[in-house]
């Protein structure tokens, strides 16, 4: 009997260790991430000062020139590009199957939702790049160029006559259909938990469809709502290879939208192969300014998600 | 005695192919409380959500015969929105919105195109006072509805049905996850509010129906076995089964 | 009753708008999958799993060199990954259960599953490839052991918060000490969800390419080295797209093709084990 407890004791200590080695290892890594991030970025910090890589607006790296005004710029606007088109198509598409979709086809919409949001990122920059930034030459951009694009003042950031094909504003379509099914999929499973009983007790109150949605529904499912969302957008910001197929990777200022741009991502992937010394610096500098703004928006929809949870 | 309100004739129900309510023939008189009993699973939950229409949320509800409501078939209704502002609801648990208690109650009143804030301020005290939540509520309005306790948020949700001044409330057990005290001041409740509205009620408890309504219908398996004054029925029941059923041999 | 006419016709008028953002999403669902199989199958043939690289005048070859090269980083990324990630989630949720460091953890791995994969991948690029000034199948598998484990860490956590309690006390009430607990009682009930964790973890890193571009890189032969550079499917896709021949392109979209049907695959077979539960 001693010795048996003497082995329980020895093992148990042993699966310990074993488990929380592996615990610190990731631990670990995710320190050496931020570590080696910092220390690779120093070099151009050090070379042209952190004051220029904020306010330098321009992108040269031949010219010694870091300025990451333009590729924070890209990908600010290509995600915000994606969250115009996807919030509402997302939030609508999940309405419909939660709400007015006919029950028969409910489930299929739903596995057809999420097989969308399982292709992986290289698909959908090969489908962006070869057919659907012709499509989007072809038929949205005019669409676009003869609806916004006749706006007083901002008109002639969404319209251009040329279709050059890969542009922000493609890069901004390509992340919207990949985040669509992401913001669809969180709103239905938040819908899905509002109590059936407070959704009859609006309907048996008289309300319209329109009203139990905005009243009940919507209120009730807020916190999955915005927590997906938030999540959503994060994935935009740091979507790599669609963006790098179809945004033509140029860190110049652009006149519209229809325009090849550079984000971040586009931005590394395209340089990191052909750079050296203080350039390859200044692309680890931008994977950290990524990263930064990445954890902040993750923060945001954590801190969200917990605020909500306690009402 | 009083006018009859609705009348199901020959009413049937099925869940798809699944036929769960027979045949159902029954007079519910205005200004009165009838209470549905029966076991669980015997169909008076079913029933009661046929009248307004609720089940229609759905994809299942088949219906046969008749709910006429002053006469006119409510089965055959189109404008389900209209009806469910003449015939209000209250579920088995707290639905409270979340919106502010001011915001709950008042919400019927909006579905019903009432506008003027002091036409809507006047139903909302009138509507809380009566449900005896004013006095509690008052310095809260704004607070959101959901922060009250399960007996306030039922009283809330009684309150918001009662405020549009429906003609008749369906209660859904309404007590059945709440505490004695609260119970007694729904039933309570209830007794009062029948001067002007007439109540359906589906109750799990024999005493409760015995002690709030003036008729009880008696089902069992979807089927109406006894529709009688509530007296009769408890005291004098015709059917061997409601006797059984009433002195707890089920 | 106008009033009840404008709110029916508002909630019509929403009615519409959800009917068009579904039919959007379906449009652009339906749009790639046409647009992938239709151009995948152009060079869906058995060359395509048993020739590698060929010159264009040749005919292009087959992806064999690329499909063992993802298989093989993804394999041995998932052997070592997945002890290492079941053994951290264990650590959370059992033995440094309400410790400091284990709350950490799951936060860190929480946050670590929403980084983007291209931060992994210039991280190891300035870990590893910089300093020994190479590219290397191991750096690739690296960065994919990476991504794998903050997934696997959080899933197991999760699932086995949710053994119930009575069951574990159960088992200590008899005696047992806590490695035998775990082993026998709590990792036994949660084993399905676990391995439906495993399976959609190895699915997000199996049709990975960002952090592979900056470790791996590519290779136009058939190789089992993992010390030197290796090919994958995803960024031979990546990188036949820019080829000027035709019949890269046509393997690219059959790469597409092949790696969309694995994904799906992996998918689908995660989602029958976890409603098998």
């Amino acid at each position: 009997m001693k010795h048996l407890i003497k082995k329980y004791n020895r093992n148990d200590k042993i699966s310990k260790i074993l488990t929380k080695g592996s615990g610190m290892l990731f631990l670990l890594i995710v320190i050496t991430l931020f570590a080696v991030l910092l220390i690779q970025s120093y070099p151009v910090i050090h070379h042209v000062g952190i004051l220029d890589l904020f306010t330098n607006s321009a992108w040269q790296p031949n010219h010694n020139h870091f300025g990451i005004i333009i590729p924070l710029t890209g990908t600010l606007l290509t995600t915000l590009i994606a969250g115009v088109i996807a919030i509402p198509v997302g939030i609508g598409t999940a309405l419909f199957i939660s709400e007015y979709c006919p029950f028969k086809i409910r489930a299929i919409l739903s596995i057809a939702i999420e097989l969308l949001a399982a292709i992986p990122s290289i698909v959908y920059g090969l489908w962006g790049y070869k057919s659907l930034a012709p499509f989007s030459a072809n038929y949205i951009q005019p669409l676009i160029t003869n609806t916004l694009g006749k706006l007083p003042f901002v008109g002639s950031f969404f319209s251009s006559a040329d279709a050059i094909g890969t542009s922000a504003f493609v890069a901004g379509l390509v992340l919207a259909i990949m985040i669509i099914p992401f913001i669809a999929s969180f709103t239905r499973d938040s819908l899905n938990q509002v109590p059936a009983v407070i959704r009859e007790s609006a309907f048996a109150l008289g309300a319209t469809h329109y009203e139990v949605v905005r009243d009940v529904m919507l209120p009730f499912a807020m916190r999955g709502l915005m927590t997906g969302i938030i999540m959503a957008i994060g994935r935009a910001l740091g979507e790599t290879m669609a963006v790098a197929y179809v945004i033509g990777n140029s860190p110049h200022w652009i006149n519209n939208i229809f325009q090849p741009f550079a984000t971040i991502t586009s931005t590394i992937t395209a340089e990191f192969k052909e750079a050296s010394g203080v350039h390859i610096s200044g692309l680890l500098f931008l994977a950290l300014i990524l990263l930064i703004v990445n954890t902040i928006t993750i923060l945001l929809a954590k801190r969200y998600a917990n605020k909500r949870s306690k009402v | 005695m009083t006018n009859s309100i609705i009348e199901f004739k020959n009413l049937d129900f099925s869940y798809k192919q699944n036929q769960v309510v027979f045949n159902i023939n029954a007079i519910i008189r205005e200004n009165q409380v009838t209470a549905f009993i029966g076991p669980s699973g015997c169909g008076k939950s079913t029933i009661l959500r046929c009248i307004n229409r609720i089940h229609d949320l759905y994809d299942y509800p088949v219906y046969g015969g008749e709910i006429l409501f002053h006469g006119e078939d409510i089965l055959k209704e189109k404008d389900l929105i209209t009806l469910r502002t003449r015939i209000g609801m209250v579920f088995q648990k707290p639905t409270a919105f979340p919106i502010s208690i001011y915001e709950n109650v008042a919400y019927g009143l909006r579905m019903k195109g009432i506008k003027d804030k002091k036409i809507l301020d006047e139903k909302v005290e009138l509507a809380l006072r009566n449900s005896a939540l004013w006095d509690f509520a008052k310095d809260k309005l704004k607070q959101l509805g959901t922060e009250l306790s399960g007996g306030q948020q039922q009283r809330l949700c009684i309150a918001r049905a009662l405020a549009p001044e429906p003609e008749v409330i369906l209660f859904d057990e309404p007590t059945s996850a709440l505490d004695p005290v609260s119970t007694a001041q729904i039933e309570n409740f209830i007794q009062t509010i029948k001067k002007k509205v007439t109540v359906v009620i589906v109750t799990h408890s024999m005493q409760q129906a015995a002690r709030i309504s003036d008729r009880t219908a008696f089902f069992l398996d979807g089927e109406l076995l006894e529709c009688d004054t509530t007296d009769n029925i408890f005291t004098n029941p015709q059917d061997q089964r409601t006797e059984d059923y009433i002195s707890g041999r089920f | 009753m106008s009033s009840l006419h404008l709110r029916k016709l508002k909630s019509f008028i929403f009615l519409i708008f959800c009917l068009v953002s579904a039919s959007i999403a379906l449009f652009f669902l339906l749009f790639i999958l046409y647009e992938v199989i239709k151009n995948g199958l152009q060079a869906f043939n058995i060359a395509l799993f048993s020739e590698d690289f060929k010159p264009a005048f040749l005919g292009g070859g087959g992806l064999r060199h690329a499909l063992v090269g993802q298989f093989l980083m993804t394999i041995v990324a998932s052997i070592i990954g997945i002890p290492l990630g079941i053994a951290g989630g264990i650590y959370v949720a059992e033995y440094g259960k309400g410790t400091r460091t284990a709350k950490l953890l799951s936060n860190i791995s929480d946050m670590a599953i929403s980084v983007p994969s291209i931060i992994v991948g210039t991280f190891i690029f300035g870990l590893i490839v910089m300093p020994f000034h190479g590219f290397s199948g191991w750096a690739g598998t690296i960065s994919l052991i990476i991504l794998l484990l903050p997934i696997i860490i959080r899933s197991t956590e999760e699932n086995i918060n949710q053994v119930s309690p009575l069951l574990r006390e159960t088992a200590y009430a008899l005696g047992a000490p806590r490695y035998l607990v775990i082993k026998d009682v709590v990792l036994k009930s949660a084993k399905q969800g676990i391995i439906t964790g495993v399976i959609l973890a190895i699915s997000r890193i199996a049709g990975e390419t960002a952090p592979l571009l900056f470790t791996s890189a590519n290779f136009s032969q058939l190789t089992f080295d993992m010390s030197n550079v290796i090919p994958s499917l995803t960024i031979t896709i990546y990188d036949y797209t820019n080829l000027p021949d035709q019949v890269y392109l046509n393997l690219a979209w059959s790469g597409s093709l092949l790696v969309t049907i694995v994904i799906l695959f992996i998918n689908i077979l995660a989602r029958y084990i976890f409603t098998k539960k």
